[in-house]
C-alpha cells in the first residue's frame, strides 16, 4: 500500500519545498533597506487613520451567523434535486420527498424558533 | 424457629446490620438509639449461642454452612460455614458487642444515633468475615469493616482523631488491595472464587511466594506485625473507647485469622519457607513491643503497644506451624480480645471521669476507687498470664508448641527471646498499675472521683467472669478448636509428607526446603 | 448485512422510534418554550422528562422484538447494544434534567434552550451507539458535541463557564479533524464507510497497512479527546469546572459512556489492527490517564476539579478493560479463549460505564443540590464541614457515592472495579491489574478528604445548605442504587455481558 501514497507525499514534499524555497531566495535576493514608512500598513497609497481592529455590532455576527446556516443547509437541496431522477424512475419518489419534507421542516422549526424568540429582528 | 435456625449464620451476620439501618431510619431520640442498639446486641448474642450449642466437636470442616449462587453463573458465591476457630471467635465479637454498647452510655453524647448504627455495622461486617467461605464475600465484608471503624475513629475521636482515622484507613487498604490482586489471580485459576477451590489449586513454588506475600502483607498490617503496627498507637489513643476495645479486641484477631484460615492452608510451600520470617518479625514485635510499652506516659497508648506484643505470640504460635502452637494462637486471641478489650474499657472509665489518661496524673487511686482498682489488677493479672486466668494458657500452649517446632529453625532461641516478652510485660504492666494505682492520692483533682458505678460493672463483670472461666476450664474450647486447626495445617503437613517422599532425609530444616523447591522446579 | 430494500419503511421507522421520538420532542419544546408566553419554569422541564420518558418506553417496546436489524442502508444498527446504552443515556438525560430544574427553581437568570439542548445531546449519544457507518458516527458525534459546547457556555454571565465553553469547543473541532482525517484515511484504505465494508476488507487483509495503522490512530485520538485520556485531556478540568454543575454531571457520565461505548464498537470493528499496532501504546496511556488523574486530583480543594481529575483516572480504568478485550485479537494464548476473555471485558466496561453514571451523576446532583444558585455552586470542599448534620440524607449519599468512587465495597464502584481487574487479569495483564489496585488506593485518600470534611469537620457560616428536595430525592435514589447492584450486580452484568457478547460474538 505504500506505493500508492507515493504521488500524495510527492505532492505533499513538492508544496513544502516551493514553499521554503520562495522564502529563502526573497531572503537571500531581496535588498534589505528598511525604513519607518516602509514599516506602516499599507492602505491603498493614504495614511491609514485608525486602528485596524473595529468593534462591530454584535448583531452582524448573528446575521452572519443565520445566514450561513440556513444559505448552507440549502445547498442540500441540490444534490437532492438531481438525484431525485432516479428516485422517481425506480417508483420510490414518496420517499425522496418525504425525506427532504422532513429536513425542510426541521430547519422550518429553526427558522421559526429563530423569529419567534427575535433573532431577526435588529433591536 | 426452623426459619431462623436453618439461616442461622447468615441471621447471626446481618440481624446486627438490620439494627443498624433500623436505628438510622428509625431511632427517634439518641435514648431510644442506645437502648435499640443494645438490644439488637443482645440478639445476636442469643442467637450466636445456638452456635455453640448445636456445634459438632468432633467435626473438623465447617458446619451450618450456606451455600448460595450468587454472581457470575455461581463463580462467586454468597458462601457461610463456620468452624472451631470461627466460631470462639464469633462468639468473641458477639459478646464484646453488647458491653461495648453500654460502655458507651455516658462516652458519647452527641451523634449517638450515627454512633450506634456504626458500631452494629460493623459488629455484622467482623461477623462475616469470619464466616465467609467465599472469597469476594470475605473480601467484601473485609474492606467494609473499614468505613464504620474509620467513622468511628474520625468523628467520636481525640484531638488528632481526623490524621489517625486516614491514616488507619489508607494503612489497612494498602495491605488488601494486593490481596484482591492475588485474589482474582488465583480465581481465574481455580475457576471460582470458593475457597474450596482455592484448596485444589496446585501453585508452583514461586506462585506461592508471591501470593503469600500479597495475603500476608494485608494481614500483617491488620495484625498489626513489626515493622507495620505504626497506624496502631495512633488509631488506639484517637479512638472512643468503644472504637479502642472493638480494634484491640476483635479487629486485630482479623489478621491472625486471615494468616490461619487463608496464608497458611493455601500457600504450604511458601509458609515453609517464609513462615519462619514472619515469626521473626512476632518476636521483635513482642519484645518491641514490651519495650515501647514499657515507656509511655500515656495508659491507652500503653496498652495499645502491650497489643503489639500480644499479638506477636499469636503469629508466633501460628508460624510454629504445630497443632498446639496454632490453637494456643487461636486461644490467645480470645484471651487478648478479652483481656485487652477489658483494659480499654477500664481506661475508658478513668478517662470518662478525668478526661486524661497520662500515668503521672494519678496515683494513688486505689484509695479512692477500690472497686475500680481491683478490677483493673484482676484483668491485668489476666492479661499478663496469671496462672488459672485467660491469658495464661494461651501464652503457655504457644510457647510450649512453639518449642517443640520442628518446622521452625531456631524455635528453641525464639522461644527464650518471646518468653523474656512474657516478663517484660509483666513488669510494665505491674508498674503502670503501681504508679497509678498505689501510694499517697497525690494529685487533688482525683479526689472525690466516684467508683464504679452499677453500669460498668454490668460491663466489667462478664468479661471478668469469662477471663476466668477461660484460665480454668479452656478444654471446652480447645476441643472444638483442635480439630478445625488440624484440618487447616493439614496441606503443610502433606507438603512435608511430598518433601519427604521426594527426598529421604530425616525432616529437612525449613532453609533447605526452600532450596529443595526451587531444586524442583 | 441485510438488504435495506427487503425491509419497508414502516418496519424501519418502528425500529427507529426511540430516535424520531427524541427528534421530534427535542424540537417540540423548542416550539413550545417559543409560541407559549405564559410559560412557568417547571412546563418545560415537565415536558422534557415527558419525552425521556416516550423515548424509555419506545426502547423498551422496542426491546420486544429486538434482532440485530441494520437500518437506512447500514446507516444505524438496531441492536442490544444500542438497546441498553439507549437506556442509559436516557436515564441520564432524565436526571440532568431534575437537576438542573431543581437549581433554577431558585435561579433568576432561566434559560429555556437548556432543555432542548439535553435532548438533542441525547440524540448524539444515542446515534453515536447505534452508528455503523462512519457518517452517521460522525453526525451523532457532532449532534452531542455542539449541543454539549452550548451546554457548556449556559452559564451567561460567568467567564468561567464562557472560557469552558470556548475551549470545549476548541479542543472538540481539534479531536473532530483528527476523527475526520482517520476516517478519510479509513475510507481511502478500504474504499467504504460502512462498518460492514470496513470489517470485511479487514478481515481479508494479511497485514495492517501503513494508512490503515494511521487511520485508526488518529480516530482513537478522536475519541480520546472525549473520553478525557491523557494526553488529550487538557480540556477536562477546566471545562467540568466552569460549566454549570448538572452539566458537567451529563459530560462525565453521558458524554463519556457515549465514546466509550462507540469506541468499544469500532474496537471491535478493527480488533486486527488495533490489537496489533496500538496495543502497547494504548497500554501506556491507560496507565498514565490513571495515574494522573489520580495524582493530581489528590491536591485540589474545589470538589469539581477534584471530581474532573477523578473523570479522567476512570477513563483509565475504563480503557484497562477496552485494552482486555483488544488482548483477544492479539496473537498470543488468550486467543485460544478469546470469547471468554473478550466477553468478560466487553461486558466490565459496560457494567463499569452504569456504574460510574449512577455514582458520578449522584455525585454531581448533590453538588447541584447543595449549590445556591449558578453563580454560587457548591464547590469548595471546605464548604461541606459539617454537611452531616445539616442535611444528612445529601452527606450521607454523597458519602456513598465517594466510597463507591473509591471502590469501596459493598458499592457499584467496587463490583464495577472488579470486574474490570478481573477481566484483566484472565487476560494475563496481571501487571496492569496492580498497577489499577495501586491507583484505586491513591484514589481513596482524596475522596476519602471530602467524606472526612463532611462527617468530622463542624459546620461554619458558609458552609453549603441545601435547596430542592426533587434534586436530593434522585440523588438517595442513586445511593440506594449504588448499594443495592454493589449487593445484587448479577442481573445488570448478566446483561452487560450479554450484550457485548451479542454485539461482538
Amino acid at each position: 500500500m505504500a506505493e500508492q501514497s507515493v504521488p500524495l507525499l510527492l505532492v505533499v514534499s513538492l508544496a513544502i519545498v516551493m514553499a521554503l524555497l520562495f522564502l529563502v531566495l526573497s531572503y537571500v535576493l531581496g535588498p534589505k533597506n528598511a525604513s519607518a514608512l516602509k514599516s506602516t500598513s499599507y492602505e491603498c497609497g493614504i495614511p491609514a487613520r485608525s486602528s485596524v481592529q473595529i468593534r462591530f455590532f454584535v448583531r452582524f455576527f448573528l446575521v452572519a451567523l443565520l445566514f450561513l446556516l440556513f444559505d448552507l443547509e440549502a445547498v442540500f437541496l441540490y444534490p437532492w434535486a438531481i438525484l431525485y431522477r432516479g428516485f422517481v424512475e425506480a417508483g420510490r419518489a414518496g420517499f425522496a420527498l418525504g425525506e427532504m419534507g422532513a429536513f425542510v421542516s426541521i430547519l422550518v422549526v429553526g427558522f421559526v424558533y429563530v423569529w419567534k424568540k427575535g433573532g431577526l429582528e435588529w433591536q | 424457629m426452623t426459619f431462623v435456625t436453618d439461616h442461622i449464620l447468615t441471621w447471626v451476620t446481618f440481624v446486627p446490620l438490620a439494627g443498624a439501618l433500623l436505628i438510622w431510619l428509625a431511632a427517634r431520640s439518641d435514648a431510644s438509639a442506645r437502648f435499640m442498639a443494645l438490644g439488637v446486641a443482645v440478639v445476636d448474642l442469643i442467637l450466636s449461642l445456638h452456635l455453640v450449642r448445636h456445634f459438632n466437636v468432633t467435626q473438623a470442616t465447617d458446619q451450618f454452612v450456606e451455600h448460595v449462587a450468587w454472581l457470575a453463573g455461581g463463580r462467586i458465591s454468597y458462601s457461610l460455614g463456620l468452624d472451631g476457630v470461627s466460631l470462639w471467635l464469633v462468639i468473641l465479637t458477639t459478646v464484646l458487642g453488647p458491653l461495648v454498647i453500654l460502655s458507651t452510655w455516658t462516652a458519647i453524647t452527641h451523634r449517638v444515633r450515627e454512633a450506634m448504627g456504626f458500631l452494629l455495622f460493623l459488629q455484622a461486617a467482623m461477623i462475616g468475615t469470619f464466616l465467609a467461605r467465599d472469597m469476594l464475600l470475605f473480601y467484601i465484608f473485609w474492606e467494609a469493616m473499614l468505613i464504620p471503624m474509620y467513622f468511628l475513629i474520625g468523628i467520636w475521636g481525640g484531638k488528632r482523631r481526623i490524621y489517625a482515622s486516614v491514616k488507619f484507613f489508607i494503612y489497612t487498604m494498602v495491605g488488601s488491595v494486593f490481596m484482591l490482586v492475588a485474589i482474582l489471580y488465583m480465581s481465574v485459576q481455580a475457576g471460582s472464587m470458593a475457597l474450596a477451590d482455592f484448596m485444589l489449586l496446585d501453585l508452583g513454588a514461586e506462585q506461592q511466594t508471591w501470593l503469600f506475600i500479597a495475603f500476608a502483607l494485608a494481614f500483617a498490617i491488620k495484625v498489626p506485625l513489626f515493622p507495620f503496627h505504626t497506624w496502631l498507637p495512633d488509631a488506639h489513643v484517637e479512638a472512643p473507647t468503644a472504637g479502642s476495645v472493638i480494634l484491640a479486641g476483635i479487629l486485630l484477631k482479623m489478621g491472625t485469622y486471615g494468616l490461619l484460615r487463608f496464608a497458611i492452608p493455601l500457600f504450604p510451600t511458601a509458609t515453609l519457607a517464609l513462615g519462619p520470617w514472619l515469626a521473626w518479625l512476632a518476636v521483635i514485635g513482642i519484645i518491641y513491643g514490651a519495650l515501647v510499652a514499657m515507656v509511655q506516659k500515656d495508659v491507652k497508648k500503653l496498652v495499645a503497644y502491650s497489643s503489639v506484643s500480644h499479638l506477636g505470640f499469636v503469629v508466633l504460635g501460628l508460624f510454629s506451624l504445630t497443632t498446639t502452637g496454632a490453637v494456643g494462637g487461636v486461644y490467645q486471641m480470645l484471651a487478648h480480645g478479652l483481656t485487652t478489650g477489658a483494659l480499654f474499657l477500664l481506661v475508658g472509665v478513668i478517662y470518662e471521669r478525668r478526661h486524661t489518661r497520662e500515668i503521672a496524673d494519678f496515683g494513688g487511686l486505689a484509695h479512692q476507687m477500690p472497686a475500680f482498682a481491683t478490677v483493673f489488677m484482676f484483668v491485668t493479672l489476666g492479661s499478663i498470664g496469671l496462672p488459672g486466668l485467660c491469658g495464661f494458657t494461651g501464652e503457655f500452649m504457644i510457647l510450649f508448641g512453639s518449642f517443640g517446632s520442628t518446622l521452625l529453625p531456631h524455635a528453641k532461641l525464639l522461644v527464650v527471646l518471646a518468653s523474656t516478652g512474657v516478663v517484660l510485660g509483666a513488669i510494665y504492666m505491674l508498674w503502670m498499675y503501681q504508679r497509678v494505682f498505689l501510694g499517697r492520692l497525690s494529685n487533688e483533682a482525683n479526689r472525690g472521683l466516684p467508683d464504679l458505678n452499677l453500669r460498668e460493672w454490668a460491663v466489667l463483670l462478664p468479661i471478668m467472669i469469662l477471663i476466668v472461666v477461660l484460665g480454668v476450664k479452656p478444654a471446652p474450647l480447645v476441643d472444638r478448636m483442635t480439630p478445625s486447626v488440624e484440618r487447616l495445617l493439614q496441606p503443610l503437613h502433606a507438603e512435608m509428607a511430598r518433601l519427604q517422599a521426594d527426598d529421604p532425609q530425616p525432616m529437612p530444616l525449613v532453609t533447605d526446603l526452600a532450596r529443595l523447591t526451587e531444586e524442583e522446579r | 448485512m441485510t438488504n435495506v430494500a427487503g425491509m419497508d419503511l414502516a418496519t424501519q421507522l418502528s425500529a427507529l422510534l426511540p430516535y424520531l421520538v427524541l427528534a421530534a420532542g427535542g424540537l417540540l419544546v423548542m416550539l413550545v418554550d417559543a409560541f407559549v408566553k405564559s410559560l412557568r419554569k417547571e412546563h418545560l422541564s415537565m415536558l422534557s422528562l415527558l419525552v425521556l420518558l416516550g423515548v424509555a418506553v419506545a426502547n423498551f417496546t422496542g426491546s420486544m422484538s429486538l434482532s440485530d436489524r441494520t437500518l437506512l442502508g447500514g446507516m444505524v444498527v438496531n441492536d442490544q447494544y444500542s438497546w441498553f446504552f439507549n437506556m442509559l443515556f436516557v436515564a441520564v438525560a432524565l436526571l440532568t434534567v431534575t437537576f438542573a430544574s431543581g437549581l433554577y427553581d431558585r435561579d433568576g437568570h432561566y434559560r429555556a434552550e437548556f432543555y432542548p439542548l439535553v435532548l438533542f445531546a441525547t440524540l448524539g449519544m444515542m446515534l453515536l451507539v447505534a452508528a455503523t457507518d462512519l457518517m452517521t458516527l460522525f453526525l451523532a458525534l457532532e449532534t452531542m458535541s455542539l449541543s454539549v459546547y452550548v451546554l457548556v457556555a449556559g452559564n451567561r454571565g460567568s467567564l468561567r463557564s464562557s472560557e469552558a465553553g470556548f475551549k470545549y469547543l476548541i479542543m472538540g473541532a481539534f479531536a473532530s479533524a483528527f476523527l475526520l482525517m482517520g476516517m478519510a484515511l479509513l475510507y481511502g484504505e478500504t474504499g467504504g464507510t460502512s462498518y460492514a465494508m470496513i470489517g470485511d476488507t479487514i478481515a481479508g487483509m494479511n497485514s495492517a497497512s501503513l494508512l490503515l495503522k494511521l487511520a485508526t490512530g488518529l480516530i482513537l485520538i478522536g475519541f480520546g479527546f472525549k473520553i478525557a485520556m491523557v494526553p488529550f485531556h487538557m480540556w477536562t478540568p477546566d471545562v467540568y469546572e466552569g460549566a454549570p454543575c448538572y452539566v458537567t454531571g451529563f459530560m462525565a457520565t453521558g458524554v463519556k459512556a457515549a465514546a466509550v461505548a462507540a469506541l468499544l464498537r469500532f474496537a471491535w470493528l478493527t480488533l486486527p489492527v488495533l490489537a496489533d499496532v496500538w496495543f502497547p501504546v494504548l497500554m501506556v496511556l491507560a496507565v498514565v490517564t490513571m495515574t494522573y488523574g489520580n495524582l493530581v486530583a489528590l491536591s485540589q480543594n474545589s470538589i469539581k476539579r477534584m471530581l474532573a481529575y477523578s473523570s479522567i483516572a476512570h477513563a483509565g480504568y475504563l480503557l484497562m478493560g477496552v485494552l482486555a478485550y483488544l488482548q483477544t485479537g492479539r496473537d498470543i494464548g488468550v486467543a485460544t479463549r478469546a470469547e471468554e476473555v473478550g466477553v468478560a471485558a466487553g461486558g466490565a466496561v459496560l457494567f463499569y460505564l452504569v456504574g460510574y453514571a449512577l455514582m458520578n451523576l449522584g455525585a454531581f446532583g448533590i453538588v447541584t443540590y447543595l449549590s445556591k444558585d449558578r453563580k454560587h455552586e457548591a464547590d469548595t470542599i471546605d464548604g461541606y464541614a459539617g454537611l452531616a448534620q445539616k442535611r444528612p440524607v445529601a452527606a450521607a449519599s454523597l458519602a456513598v457515592f465517594l466510597f463507591s468512587l473509591a471502590g469501596i465495597p459493598p458499592t457499584v464502584g467496587f463490583v464495577g472495579k472488579f470486574y474490570i481487574f478481573d477481566a484483566v487479569v484472565k487476560a494475563d495483564l496481571l501487571p496492569l491489574a496492580i498497577w489499577g489496585v495501586v491507583n484505586s488506593l491513591l484514589s481513596v485518600y482524596y475522596y476519602l478528604r471530602v467524606i472526612m470534611t463532611m462527617y468530622m469537620k463542624p459546620a461554619e457560616d458558609d458552609s453549603y445548605s441545601g435547596g430542592s428536595w426533587e434534586t436530593v430525592f434522585a440523588a438517595g435514589v442513586l445511593a440506594l442504587m449504588v448499594l443495592m447492584l454493589g449487593v445484587m450486580p448479577g442481573t445488570l452484568s448478566q446483561l452487560a455481558r450479554n450484550t457485548f457478547k451479542f454485539m461482538a460474538y
